[in-house]
């Protein structure tokens, strides 16, 4: 499954531009991330590479195909698309709405168990969803995605997940992660929006940086688009990329100025 | 189906034939077994209406929360009873301005159905942002598309020279006829099996489309083409209820909401067991018309039910607080 | 717990309906040769009262106001309760059903029974007079003909000019009772009984019933006000003139208005003959019209 978006633009009705130019190449096998600044049409990206939106110009293709023009059947069987806030409208218990990913393919009770346990929710499966936390809502979501596409032939299928650790506490935010590195290892393909630079840097083979307005900053491996001049561009501050314990990490550089300034200006960020 | 959904489903199929029996024996000295061939046909005819209706009610609620995402949606609300009301009224002051005759029963059927899929066209496109269907505008514009059309009905009859007291209980507070023709009421007791089968066929669909828009689509959900199908459904279950006992309220409400808080949310057992408790609700209520004699003349089966089914929603809607 | 409570839910009313169950008593069984009378319509169940044949009586609408509460009512604004009406066994069913279709159950009913069916017409004063030696005829009854024949001639005698009425009431404002809002206009039969004394109705056109506002009410200046109002006291008529006693209308300075607080006052029947007395009554008891001052034109 190769996920292919070239000079992709596309804005909202009556609003601005969302999304000005931005391209990347999704091989089989490949962990894209996509990081930026909040707005900067991350969301918006991953709803055109899952087919949701239709691009006003460029390209959003699957397989060479443009995305929105997927059948539903493709869509279910080869394309998971996690949501950044997952919502549930009546009472169904967190098992029924993990087994909704399977609403167009075979019934498959083990592959529904297997991805709760995948991401500890089992003790929670036959509580009601909307009864849950974020963070389990969230971990519900992507059992969801993992029981609809976590075949055994992860080749030709994706996952589309937009800020799936956002309300995860690290130790199952890492859980999640190796859920999807595990699954690229397999032949799937996982295209995320992280705002955790550092899981970004450390588990995506390639990173695309976006600016606030929508436009690119770059994309490659992740080691050579995560760079501090890159990350200045992206979010207009400072950063520093460093190795503790043997693993790499991105820390904002966020100093209080010394000597500290009266009262009345310490909120205001440095020149 | 578990197991708790078919206990529900028993249980309510127990119901249903626990409220034939009533009806049965409701007579108008008390409680007795028809005395002769004549009775017994006319109160099998009524209890046919009201299980007709009571289903057609429900199942169009079912499907107009699923639609939504809105448990608060159901006929009356959205303005469709009224609606179809309209369309027949506005025939009937036709027909008596060309005639001269003014039509009280069996009035044709193709004006309820324009009633109804016009309110469902209008709040359709009022209640969109966006091109998407939004839940709350659609229920604002329900409302008050629902109470212009009912003032449009009481119009209408001012204009009739009866001044409209004949047809007022049936199109404005909704009321079974004994003139109903058997003929109708198979013609709207078919559409409402067919809908029904067909909205349980589709109930996994249904389940999934309770997820958000996106979540849906890519789950596999033909989300433009089941809201179609869901919005023409319920436009036309609604409508044939109307045919026959007029705008009654709050079954379309009550019946899915019981059920759900008894059996669970999934749509294939609920559309169901909706359809069964709001026959057999109907059919009770016909059986109180009957039996609770208030000396001057028979209540309408719309007060009825607005006055048992407004508390007992109320009390469903305090246990929803309690528990989301 | 929850089944409990719906199963609760579902008993309670059934209770509550079970409870309510009204002991009516149940008719006695008919004899063969004997008519036995359904008036489906308040009017016609006065007339048949006034024809001696109220003992007849086996079924009544449920907005009569003239008949014996005991009797069944079989029928009411939403239509016929056939059962009941069966289980009264009847051999005539009398209505005025208006301009409304028929319905078709209680036509192939009458016809399997045997039952007489008459619809009556009930437009105007001259309807009433007919349709009470009609029912007389159709009931195929001697005394009952006698005094519909007696009937007629009352009629004949209080629905015609009065002396001394036209001077009196003049252009007449007739409105309906406590709320005074709701006036009879061309065509009613309150104004056609208006006329048929002597008098004119206020209201030259519109439909039979039309309903006003006080200014409405100055624009026409009536020359009197009548309300007919069942059960009031007529010595609270000024009450119930509302806000027009003080709209300074020339009928209430003049004290030109009256209530007529018969009880069937408002059924077009043959109990217009005393409604028409007792108008009589109360309009002679006015002072006459004064003529207008000079200048202004007369209607």
């Amino acid at each position: 499954m190769t996920i292919q978006l070239d000079q992709l633009t596309f804005a909202y009705p009556r609003s601005a531009r969302v999304l000005r130019s931005v391209s990347l190449f999704a091989a089989p096998g490949a962990f894209v991330a996509v990081v930026g600044p909040n707005g900067a049409g991350k969301s918006t990206l991953l709803r055109l590479a899952a087919g949701l939106l239709r691009p006003q110009s460029g390209a959003a293709e699957i397989n060479g195909a443009p995305a929105h023009r997927l059948s539903p059947r493709f869509r279910a069987e080869r394309l998971a698309y996690i949501a950044q806030r997952p919502s549930v409208t009546g009472g169904f218990t967190t098992r029924e709405v993990v087994a909704l990913g399977r609403f167009v393919l075979r019934r498959d009770p083990e592959a529904v168990d297997g991805a709760l346990d995948a991401v500890r929710l089992a003790d929670r499966a036959d509580a009601v969803f909307n009864q849950l936390s974020a963070g389990q809502q969230q971990r519900a979501a992507i059992a969801r995605a993992l029981a609809q596409v976590n075949a055994a032939d992860a080749a030709g299928r994706c996952i589309l997940a937009d800020e799936p650790i956002s309300a995860l506490d690290p130790a199952h935010a890492s859980i999640v992660l190796k859920l999807l590195f595990a699954f690229t290892r397999r032949g799937g393909t996982v295209l995320a929006s992280l705002h955790d630079l550092t899981a970004a840097l450390r588990w995506a083979d390639q990173t695309l940086v976006l600016r606030a307005d929508g436009s690119p900053v770059g994309f490659g491996p992740s080691a050579e688009t995560l760079r501090p001049e890159a990350l200045r561009a992206a979010f207009g501050a400072d950063f520093a990329i460093g190795e503790v314990a043997g693993a790499r990490i991105v820390v904002p550089l966020d100093r209080l100025p010394s000597p500290l300034p009266p009262a009345a200006d310490t909120m205001t960020p440095d020149p | 189906m578990n197991r708790r959904e078919t206990l529900v489903l028993a249980a309510l199929a127990a119901l249903v034939v626990a409220a034939v029996a009533l009806r049965l024996a409701a007579s108008p000295d008390g409680l007795a077994w028809p005395l002769d061939e004549f009775e017994r046909n006319l109160r099998a005819l009524r209890i046919v209406c009201a299980l007709t209706v009571g289903a057609a009610l429900a199942a169009s609620g079912v499907m107009l929360q699923a639609l939504l995402r809105n448990p608060l949606a159901e006929p009356a609300v959205l303005g469709l009873t009224t609606g179809a009301g309209l369309g027949v009224v506005i025939s009937i002051y036709i027909a008596y301005t060309t005639t001269g005759a003014i039509i009280l029963y069996a009035p044709p059927a193709l004006p309820a159905l324009v009633g109804a899929l016009g309110a469902l066209a209008v709040v359709g496109a009022l209640g969109q942002r966006r091109g998407l269907i939004d839940p709350v505008s659609l229920i604002l514009v329900g409302v008050v598309l629902s109470l212009i059309c009912g003032a449009g009905i009481v119009f209408v009859q001012h204009l009739l020279p009866d001044r409209g007291v004949a047809m007022a209980t049936r199109w404005v507070t909704g009321a079974i006829s004994d003139e109903t023709p058997w003929s109708r009421v198979a013609m709207v007791g078919g559409a409402t099996t067919l809908a029904i089968a067909l909205g349980m066929f589709f109930g996994r669909a249904l389940d999934a489309a309770s997820l958000s828009d996106d979540e849906a689509r890519s789950v596999g959900v033909p989300l433009g083409l089941l809201r179609a199908a869901l919005f023409i459904g319920s436009g036309a279950l609604t409508a044939g209820a109307v045919l026959i006992a007029g705008p009654i309220g709050f079954v379309g409400l009550v019946a899915p909401h019981a059920v759900r808080r008894l059996a669970g949310p999934r749509h294939r057992s609920l559309m169901l067991s909706s359809a069964l408790l709001g026959g057999a609700l109907i059919v009770l209520a016909d059986a109180g018309v009957r039996l609770i004699d208030l000396g001057a003349g028979r209540m309408p089966i719309g007060v009825l039910t607005a006055i048992l089914g407004g508390p007992a929603f109320l009390w469903l809607l305090r246990r929803e607080r309690l528990q989301p | 717990m929850r089944r409990i409570l719906l199963a609760a839910l579902v008993a309670l009313p059934t209770f509550l309906m079970l409870a309510g169950c009204k002991d009516q008593a149940p008719s006695p069984a008919a004899q063969p040769g004997e008519t036995r009378i359904v008036a489906l319509s308040p009017a016609i169940a006065l007339i048949v009262r006034d024809l001696g044949l109220e003992g007849r009586i086996v079924g009544r609408h449920a907005f009569d106001l003239a008949l014996d509460k005991s009797i069944p009512v079989v029928g009411d604004q939403s239509g016929v309760d056939y059962e009941s009406l069966a289980r009264a066994q009847p051999t005539h069913i009398l209505l005025d059903w208006g301009s409304r279709e028929l319905p078709p159950r209680l036509a192939t009913l009458a016809a399997e029974r045997s039952w007489a069916l008459r619809d009556y017409t009930m437009l105007s004063l001259a309807d009433i007079r007919e349709t009470t030696l009609a029912i007389a005829e159709d009931l195929d009854d001697d005394n009952a003909r006698a005094r519909a024949a007696a009937l007629a001639q009352s009629m004949d005698d209080a629905w015609s000019a009065q002396p001394g009425f036209r001077e009196r009431c003049g252009r007449c404002l007739i409105l309906f009772g406590a709320d005074s809002t709701g006036a009879a206009g061309p065509g009613s039969f309150h104004a056609q009984l208006i006329e048929s004394l002597g008098g004119a109705s206020a209201v030259a056109e519109g439909a039979p019933f039309v309903t006003l506002d006080a200014e409405d009410v100055r624009r026409l200046d009536p020359d009197s006000i009548l309300i007919f109002a069942p059960g009031a006291d007529p010595a609270r008529a000024a009450d119930l003139l509302g806000p027009l006693a003080h709209a300074q209308l020339r009928a209430v300075e003049a004290g030109r208005f009256a209530v007529i607080a018969h009880t069937h006052g408002l059924t077009p029947s043959t109990a217009m003959i005393d409604v028409a007395r007792e108008t009589s009554a109360a309009v002679l008891a006015w002072p006459p019209i004064a003529p207008p001052p000079s200048g202004t034109l007369t209607p």
